[in-house]
């Protein structure tokens, strides 16, 4: 038996009102709506994504109770917010001109990173790669403390 | 077919001063073509003498790919707030 059948049992059985009966069936169809829009995204749900964006927002933190009592401090110099919106076809095109870089600068470039103690390899990085890079970036979000706790700077990269 | 970004948006405001420029980018593009022109054969003859080295083929790819990234820049905002109203603000049109 499906949750609307149910409802409208409940409703004749006069175990809920119309309004509570309404509400619930108004509920099932925004479930019903959600599940149609990730069907559509999750069958190409990079097609749509034109931008990359990452946005930094400071916010003061609720739970912060200082010593004095003064939430007011002239020390504020953490609060920058910033909006970047990267275009997705400037990662694409970006990744593209590395693909031209002579053998030999790459393998300098290879040693340089190992030297540092990182093993990658930038050939092995595809334009596919960076594809799935960003549609398992999603929507990231981080959240960074202050180190004097009053505030809380948050991190987001999502594509839209 | 795909061109670079016509003009840039440059806004500085900060309590005092409020800057909102805009700024002609074909100009930039225009006096670069025209110098691509004219050095055109000299990159070909770098081309020719460095293909055995690999930069040769780098330096024929350039042009196209860079090109690529310059017509990408189209929509890329750079949105940057401070406490009070100071604001950067980039965005290539």
């Amino acid at each position: 038996m499906n949750n609307r059948r149910k409802i409208l049992d409940m409703l004749a059985d006069n175990k809920i009102t119309t309004e509570e009966a309404e509400r619930l069936l108004s509920l099932l169809g925004d479930e019903k709506e959600e599940t149609e829009t990730k069907d559509t995204k999750s069958v190409n749900p990079l097609k749509n994504l034109k931008y990359l964006r990452v946005v930094v927002k400071t916010i003061p933190n609720p739970e912060y109770q200082p010593a004095n009592g003064n939430l007011f401090s002239n020390d504020d110099d953490d609060d920058d917010n910033v909006n970047i919106r990267v275009p997705m076809s400037l990662i694409r095109a970006g990744m593209k001109l590395t693909s031209i870089i002579p053998p030999a600068a790459y393998n300098q470039m290879d040693s340089s990173l190992k030297e540092k103690g990182i093993d990658f390899d930038l050939r092995n990085i595809k334009p596919e790669n960076v594809e799935e890079l960003i549609s398992a970036l999603g929507d990231l979000e981080v959240n960074v403390e202050s180190k004097n706790k009053r505030k809380n700077t948050t991190v987001r990269v999502y594509a839209e | 077919m795909s061109i670079p970004p016509l003009l840039m948006k440059l806004k500085l405001v900060d309590p005092k001063n409020r800057i909102n420029l805009w700024i002609p980018l074909f100009l930039v593009w225009l006096i670069a073509g025209l110098l691509a022109l004219a050095l055109s054969p000299l990159i070909l003859l770098l081309v020719l003498l460095l293909w055995p080295t690999g930069w040769g083929k780098f330096l024929w790819l350039f042009g196209p790919r860079l090109y690529a990234v310059l017509c990408a820049l189209r929509h890329l905002e750079v949105d940057v707030q401070g406490k009070g109203k100071e604001q950067v603000l980039l965005y290539f049109r």
